[in-house]
């Protein structure tokens, strides 16, 4: 009987045997950039779930310009699609419109420091409407 | 889905991956051009008022640029998407190559030795920099080998350039070796190599393009330290029919005899290394080149922008890229010189940023690059 392959990931050279699994995490302690460590992990997440929402959005996509083109929707069709330039400019403008929402609150903070306070503006404004 | 491959041995992908991965090249668009547009603002507004009171006109150290930057929360933040990106880039390419690996390693098996030539050396120690680093946070780094006959590193790079260079290096990844052959074309008119050695060359992606630039007698080699990038390297060259002889060989200690090549080349391989090593490269470059031959290397380097060097400083940090910092500082004239080049035959000098890729789609921030060159004594 064959043996089973290590679970141990490898980083090494010269590997021999059966395919072992691929190394997951870059060596080194990873760089934190928030003043506290779990909001470096809350962004990491809503990244990847962007992401996510990324791929049901393609494959929606797929769906559709499949249908447009006349053609039945099923696995098989799906993995052969091939999407020609004109829909990849329309995906990645949709993307990159996902991500400017997505993130819109960072843009929003940059212009922050310029700005009144709002209850000031408030006030003022009360004032002045009398 | 979508086979968008530029040669036989590009690893495939299916629809799901491909639309994950198309996800993350445009994660790295808006990710880089906020990054950049953000801290560009934050240095001109911010730093460098800060660092002028401060310390007067005396040009920053990186230390203090990375230290000034380190406290501007939007630079935090999109410090931490920059990375994240970057770490996702491979969590979503390494997982679609992996599956697919005994395929791949059946191909590159199947077109060993069909043109140019593969010479690999298991028994070579590998450089301490290079082991000590998980370059550019890809897990398990350029050499890791999962089994014999390995090509995954190799493999999952081709996927992974493609999309960290957002388009901008054209469909075969080209871009670099391109943009070095019009600056070597430029300044040496008369050069016309028969022999062209390239130095840390990964898969060949810069490589190929020497193959048919100088005409068709050239013979290129290209040298790695890396066994499963070469495996892969091979067997791409190979697919594009381009004949490059491969060999597994560190650019610190050659085996080919003094006087061998016309033209030595490297293309961002110098901030891959060390203070150390880059002196024994230039020496090694020098010995193996042949009276009148040139030598060229292309890398990210800027001595005057502070934002360049901040960068290169972030780079060196949070990129696994660790002499790409203090590369900034080196003084190439002197490394040249101490290599055996005569003083007057350096150049350091600026490449014009080119966008290689054409079409929309490559709406990404695009790098100049520095090139040292020197010429050995004909």
């Amino acid at each position: 009987m064959a043996k089973p392959a290590s679970k141990k990931p490898a980083s090494r050279k010269n590997a021999t045997g059966p395919q072992r699994p691929r190394q997951r995490v870059a060596k080194g302690r990873r760089p934190l950039f928030m003043r506290d460590p779990d909001v470096d992990k809350l962004l990491a997440m809503i990244m990847a779930m962007t992401g996510e929402i990324a791929l049901l959005r393609g494959r929606l996509d797929t769906h559709e310009r499949l249908l447009a083109a006349g053609k039945p929707v099923t696995p098989e069709t799906i993995e052969s699609f091939l999407p020609d330039a004109a829909s990849e400019a329309a995906r990645e403008a949709q993307r990159q419109a996902m991500l400017t929402r997505v993130f819109r609150i960072l843009a929003v903070a940059e212009t922050q420091p310029q700005q009144p306070d709002i209850s000031k503006l408030v006030d003022d404004a009360i004032k002045k409407s009398g | 889905m979508a086979d968008r491959s530029t040669h036989a041995m590009f690893p495939d992908a299916t629809h799901d991956e491909q639309v994950l991965q198309d996800f993350i090249k445009s994660l790295r668009i808006y990710a880089s051009r906020n990054f950049h547009a953000n801290n560009r603002a934050l240095l001109k507004d911010r730093i460098e008022p800060q660092l002028r009171r401060k310390q007067g006109a005396r040009a920053p150290s990186r230390k203090a640029l990375r230290e000034a930057f380190g406290r501007e929360p939007t630079y935090r933040w999109y410090s931490a998407m920059l990375r994240t990106t970057q770490e996702m880039l491979y969590d979503t390419v390494g997982p679609s190559i992996e599956r697919q690996l005994p395929d791949l390693i059946e191909r590159s098996n199947a077109l060993r030795g069909r043109l140019g030539s593969l010479q690999l050396n298991p028994d070579m120690p590998l450089p301490r920099y290079f082991e000590a680093i998980d370059y550019h946070c890809k897990p398990g780094s350029y050499q890791q080998e999962l089994t014999a006959d390995d090509v995954f590193p190799g493999a999952e790079f081709d996927r992974t350039y493609r999309l960290y260079s957002m388009g901008s290096y054209g469909p075969d990844l080209d871009g670099q070796g391109r943009q070095l052959i019009e600056w070597i074309q430029s300044r040496y008119p008369d050069l016309a190599p028969r022999k062209i050695l390239d130095l840390g060359c990964t898969v060949g992606h810069s490589t190929l393009p020497y193959v048919d630039a100088f005409g068709p007698t050239t013979e290129v080699h290209a040298v790695d330290v890396s066994a499963p990038c070469l495996r892969y390297g091979h067997a791409r060259a190979v697919a594009m029919g381009k004949a490059v002889h491969f060999s597994q060989q560190n650019a610190e200690q050659l085996n080919f005899p003094d006087g061998s090549f016309d033209l030595v080349v490297s293309h961002a391989l110098l901030h891959e290394t060390s203070h150390k090593a880059i002196r024994r490269i230039f020496k090694e470059a020098h010995r193996v080149l042949k009276p009148g031959g040139v030598m060229a290397h292309l890398d990210s380097i800027s001595k005057d922008s502070h934002y360049d060097r901040f960068f290169s400083e972030w780079m060196a940090h949070f990129n696994n890229e660790p002499y790409l910092g203090s590369l900034q500082d080196e003084d190439f004239a002197a490394i040249c010189k101490q290599a055996g080049f005569a003083a007057s035959q350096c150049r350091f000098e600026p490449t014009v940023a080119q966008n290689y890729g054409g079409g929309a789609k490559t709406d990404a921030p695009v790098f100049a690059f520095m090139v040292i060159a020197a010429r050995k004594t004909a």
